[in-house]
């Protein structure tokens, strides 16, 4: 471990601990914000797992039985040796597609939400 | 497949709209709000670019020929690997990326008003005025 990562690591917990503060500190306004923060940080591990559960699956040895069971079964496919199984370079494409189409639809909800929170909260402050 | 990617784009295209426009409506209470949508809707724009970019250049240099220009230099000068590069864009990204997105939210935490100023105490009023208490009346 080298200097390099322990700054990168010490920005990043800071980061992260920000991000929580402030989700913490507008949580009043609309209950959406700490959805975003959730949001925000926790997608990156979502990904993550999306990738490792693709990595794991891209080539299975020939009676292996890893993750042939739903959702994923339907990603792999019977490839070229006896027993092979292996997952085609579009279906790579497509399932990280939906990877990031299901977070621009987390992202959009909690946006919308968040909108619509902080215009009830205009609306009520308002004396009119 | 192609016509499952086109859907697939479109419909990625639709929703960094509806991001867009989410985040353009909240800026009216916390500008924050701006630099938060542009880094949600165009960071993994240029995050996947970058790392077109990267991958295009390692490739190259798969083949032997390797470029001059600077992180790929001190590689070719054998003083880091090709992986250690690699890592580290990787994870220089992510702190850029996260940092965006803490000095946006700051940003917005900040534009909501937390106290109010001692100035302008708000006037105390007890229970006088919810339901089930009647107003208070003054003497005098």
């Amino acid at each position: 471990m080298t200097l390099f990562d322990i700054v990168l690591a010490i920005l990043m917990l800071a980061s992260h601990v920000a991000i929580v503060g402030a989700a913490w500190l507008c949580r009043k306004r609309s209950k959406a914000f700490l959805f975003l923060g959730a949001l925000l940080i926790g997608w990156q591990w979502v990904h993550l797992a999306g990738q490792g559960v693709l990595a794991s699956v891209v080539e299975l040895p020939p009676m292996s039985e890893h993750l042939s069971f739903f959702p994923f079964s339907p990603l792999i496919v019977d490839a070229g040796g006896p027993g092979w199984r292996s997952v085609p370079n579009s279906t790579v494409r497509s399932f990280n597609l939906g990877l990031d189409l299901l977070r621009c639809a987390l992202y959009a909800a909690v946006f919308a939400l968040i909108a619509r929170s902080l215009g009830k909260n205009r609306a009520c402050d308002s004396p009119s | 497949m192609t016509a499952e990617l086109i859907v697939g784009g479109l419909l990625w295209v639709a929703l960094n709209a509806a991001i867009g426009i989410a985040c353009w409506r909240c800026a009216r209470w916390a500008t924050g709000f701006l630099l938060l949508g542009a880094t949600v809707v165009l960071w993994p724009v240029f995050y996947g670019f970058g790392e077109r970019v990267l991958m295009a250049t390692v490739q190259q240099m798969a083949t032997g020929s390797s470029p001059a220009i600077f992180p790929f230099s001190i590689i070719a000068a054998e003083s880091v690997s090709l992986g250690y590069l690699v890592t580290r864009f990787h994870h220089v990204m992510q702190l850029v990326r996260y940092v965006l997105y803490a000095v946006s939210f700051v940003l917005i935490a900040r534009s909501f008003p937390r106290r109010r100023p001692a100035s302008h105490p708000e006037p105390h009023r007890g229970m006088a005025g919810r339901p089930g208490h009647p107003p208070e009346h003054r003497a005098g």
